[in-house]
This record gives C-alpha cells, sequence and structure tokens, in this order.
C-alpha cells in the first residue's frame, strides 16, 4: 500500500464516518481507529501503523488528508500516541494570505513559537481584511494553504502544538 | 474665524495668547506648514485669507451631534496611515465611533501594497472603529455598505454629481477613481472585536502625479467647484452612521444594502470583466450572491468573487 492509496482509505473513512478499520493482505497490516468527531477547534491526528514493516508503507497520515509530517522508521515497534493539534479556522469567507503585503515574508511558518492573540494571517473578503489571530498559545505545526487561495467558511488554516 | 477679514497685528495676537511677537511669528509659520493661508508678516500684522478647511473636531462635533461619532473625533494635521493609527487605538480600547482624520497621510495605505495618494489638505482620510456585536460573517456586507454612504454623502452637498460604484467598493465619476475604502477587521470565530473602516475621498485635488492621471479624478475637478471638505466629512459620517445602526437593528437591512448596490453599480451585470484574483479570468458579470460576493458567468461556469481587482473591459 503506497501513500496516495492510504490517504484515499483515510478521506472514505472520514467520508463514511467509519470509526474502526482493519485490514490485512500479505504481510501488509493496517488498522485505523478515529476519535468520533467533536464541535470543537480540535481535531484528532490518526495513528495508523504497519506492524510488519513493508517497503514504502509510510505509518503516519493525520486526519486532514495531507502528507505525513514525519514517515515513522520502517521499524517501528509501536504506533507513536495520537497527538492532539489545535486548528485555526477562518471565521470568514475569502481569500487567504500569508503576509501583509505582497512581496513581504510570512506571518509566520512552520516551527514557530506564537502566543495568543498573534496575527497569523489575513483572509480578505470584499476589501475587508480579517487579521487571524492565534488563540491558543504553541509552535505551527502546518500551515496549511497557499498564499491567494481561496477559502471557505471554517476552513482549516493552521495547525498549532499548543504549549504544555 | 471670525478674523478672517481683518489684519491683526503680532503685537496684538501675542497679548492676546499671553506670549511674545517671535513667538507668533514661528506659529504663522507652522500653521502654514500645516496649509493654513495666511497673508502679512511680523511688520504689517497677520490676515487670514481664507478660513481654514481643516477637519477640526471643533467644526465636525455639532454637526455629527447624535450619531456614534460625535464624541470621540481625533484630528492629525499629519499622519502614516489614519487605518493603522485606528486599529492601534481599537487594539488599546478605543471605544466604538472613534474618528480618525488627517490633513496629510504619508503612508496611506490601499489593498495589498497600494499606496493612496494623500496631498496636504486636498482630501479627506478619514477611519473610524466600530464594534459590532455580530459574527465576523454577518458584517462583510458593511463593506458595501461604506461604499453607498460615500455616494450618499457626496450627493446630499452635491446631487448633480452620480458617482458609480465598482464593486466592492471604490467610487468612480466617468470611469475615474476619486474614492477608495479599505476595510480592516479582528475578530474571533463567532465575535468581531473590532472594525476600522478606512474611506480616502479626494476632493480638492486640481492635479495628480503623473501615473494617476489617467485613472484618478477629485469632486472638484469634476465640478469646477471648491468643495467644503468639513461639510462632506460631517454628511459622511451621518451617512455611516445611518447604514451602521440599520445594519445592526434590521433584519432586512442586509438584503436592502444588496439591492440599493445594485441599483448604484453600472458594472454589476453583463458587463466584460476581468478579475486580477486566483491566476486571473474574464468573463460576464451577473450580479451578486446573497452574501454579497461578485458573480461572474465564465466558459468554466459560475464564478464567486470574494476579493481583488475587477476591471471592466
Amino acid at each position: 500500500m503506497n501513500q496516495k492509496e492510504l490517504k484515499e482509505l483515510v478521506e472514505f473513512l472520514i467520508e463514511k464516518d467509519i470509526t474502526e478499520f482493519e485490514l490485512e493482505r500479505g504481510d501488509v497490516k493496517v488498522r485505523i481507529k478515529r476519535g468520533t468527531p467533536e464541535a470543537t477547534h480540535s481535531e484528532r491526528i490518526i495513528a495508523v501503523s504497519a506492524p510488519h514493516p513493508v517497503q514504502g508503507a509510510s505509518a503516519a497520515a493525520p486526519a486532514s488528508g495531507l502528507p505525513p509530517e514525519t514517515p515513522a522508521p520502517p521499524a517501528a515497534p509501536a504506533p507513536p500516541p495520537p497527538e492532539e493539534l489545535h486548528m485555526v479556522k477562518s471565521p470568514i469567507v475569502g481569500t487567504y494570505y500569508e503576509s501583509p503585503s505582497p512581496g513581504s515574508p510570512p506571518f509566520v511558518k512552520p516551527g514557530d513559537s506564537v502566543e495568543v492573540g498573534q496575527v497569523l494571517c489575513i483572509v480578505e473578503a470584499m476589501k475587508l481584511m480579517n487579521e487571524i489571530e492565534a488563540d491558543v498559545a504553541g509552535e505551527i505545526v502546518k500551515s496549511l494553504l497557499k498564499n491567494g487561495q481561496p477559502i471557505e467558511y471554517n476552513q482549516e488554516l493552521f495547525a498549532i502544538r499548543p504549549k504544555k | 474665524m471670525n478674523y478672517s477679514t481683518t489684519v491683526v497685528s503680532g503685537t496684538k495676537l501675542a497679548q492676546e495668547i499671553g506670549t511674545t511677537r517671535s513667538e507668533v511669528w514661528r506659529l504663522v509659520q507652522q500653521l502654514r506648514t500645516f496649509g493654513v493661508e495666511i497673508a502679512g508678516h511680523p511688520s504689517s500684522g497677520y490676515q487670514l485669507t481664507a478660513v481654514p478647511d481643516l477637519l477640526l473636531p471643533e467644526m465636525l462635533q455639532p454637526l455629527v451631534r447624535g450619531t456614534i461619532f460625535d464624541e470621540h473625533i481625533h484630528h492629525y494635521y499629519r499622519a502614516g496611515s489614519t487605518n493603522t493609527l485606528a486599529m492601534e487605538a481599537a487594539t488599546t480600547g478605543a471605544p466604538e465611533g472613534s474618528v480618525f482624520l488627517a490633513e496629510q497621510q504619508t503612508a496611506g495605505r490601499g489593498r495589498g501594497n497600494h499606496q493612496w495618494h494623500s496631498a496636504q489638505s486636498a482630501g479627506i482620510y478619514c477611519s473610524v472603529i466600530l464594534r459590532p456585536a455580530l459574527p465576523p460573517s454577518d458584517v462583510l456586507v458593511l463593506s458595501l455598505a461604506a461604499g453607498l454612504a460615500v455616494r450618499s454623502a457626496v450627493q446630499e452637498i452635491d446631487s448633480r454629481v452620480l458617482p458609480d460604484l465598482k464593486w466592492p467598493n471604490d467610487l468612480l465619476i466617468e470611469g475615474k477613481k476619486f474614492c477608495g475604502i479599505l476595510t480592516e477587521m479582528n475578530a474571533e470565530a463567532t465575535r468581531v472585536r473590532h472594525i476600522v473602516v478606512g474611506i480616502g475621498i479626494n476632493v480638492n485635488h486640481n492635479q495628480f502625479p503623473d501615473e494617476l492621471q489617467q485613472t484618478a479624478t477629485s469632486l472638484s475637478m469634476e465640478t469646477r467647484t471648491q468643495w467644503s471638505k468639513v461639510n462632506l466629512c460631517a454628511a459622511l459620517l451621518k451617512s455611516l452612521d445611518r447604514e451602521y445602526q440599520s445594519l445592526l437593528a434590521k433584519t432586512e437591512a442586509h438584503e436592502d444594502i444588496l439591492r440599493r448596490f445594485e441599483e448604484q453599480s453600472s458594472m454589476l451585470r453583463g458587463k466584460t470583466v476581468r478579475v486580477e484574483e486566483n491566476g486571473g479570468f474574464e468573463g460576464t458579470t451577473e450580479g451578486l450572491d446573497p452574501r454579497g460576493f461578485l458573480q461572474v458567468g465564465t466558459d468554466d461556469g459560475l464564478r464567486i468573487v470574494y476579493s481583488g481587482t475587477v476591471r471592466v473591459k
């Protein structure tokens, strides 16, 4: 099973709201368990493990269907514990901007530490510029969008690992 | 103001304000750099040649009484950007209805990194702080309402002028722009903390830099008369207050704003436009969607424009 197939599988499970799934094919074994969706800003990251390592099978895919952040080493003895990431979402429909003006450096990038109230990006709708702020302190793990991309109401913008 | 027709000696001025004649000279020179027209010199006395049309709180306050803007008017002879001043003030707790006005902006801003040409004392550079108790998605329409407010204020002063609205909120006369609006918002997911609506109007400019000549105009250039900035600014604050109060109070205000915008804008239906967003595309305008976004029919179907420059071809 390659990374693309794994991604499609995860998306299928989310779409059909299947919370538990197990597959054994030859020496590949995949087990996926999802938390039930909650009406909060946080979403659970799924851990997928391949107990019998095979070439090319990556081992972790976030729920949002993005490429895995760090592929687990082939001989990972146990699945990593599920990580709680805080998702920052857009309160409006609009166009996403990563920086205060074209050509200037982005407000934040993955790896940056942010404080509550720090501006992360701008979403523009009808020449109304909406500064999106961090609502938790922590580390930016992922920036999910491209500069200039149109976005929907409540679309996820950033994943933040909250400060303990 | 009452001395506008008389010559007053430097000695008399010095006595009245309790200072020296040389200090009076220094103050006169300073006023002149701010655009106040004063004739004369220390030996002959001074004369105000024109009652200065400055957006002073003392002048505006009586004219906007009863609106949310009548208490906290801040005036600057020179500021970087009134929007920046207002956003900073809002962050540190300035109340709703605070108004920031400048005779000149040294860093007037538009969308992206566009600048706003803000010549000294010729225009109105005005930013207001609003704190609506509405979710962020419900206040976007304020952007359209601000354009309607400027149009209504201009018409109140001179009903012969028929400004055209270019989505979302530029105001044009004969295809040339005389007003631009930039709105900035700070919001949580479900609650607006503050909104700053920044309005720049070319009022009494009689010329523009070369690069703007084809695209910019002023009210004075179009009507061949001098406009009172104070009266126009007061009319603007009053019409802005009306739009805002109705948006907060009336459930039908949202639809009403969209309906009036469609009436007063020539480019909303059947016009071929180029949209500089998302890689850029062309199509034919098909009115506003229920949220106030521009609908453009293209070969690939109907597209919704969220932001960006829309040019009529």
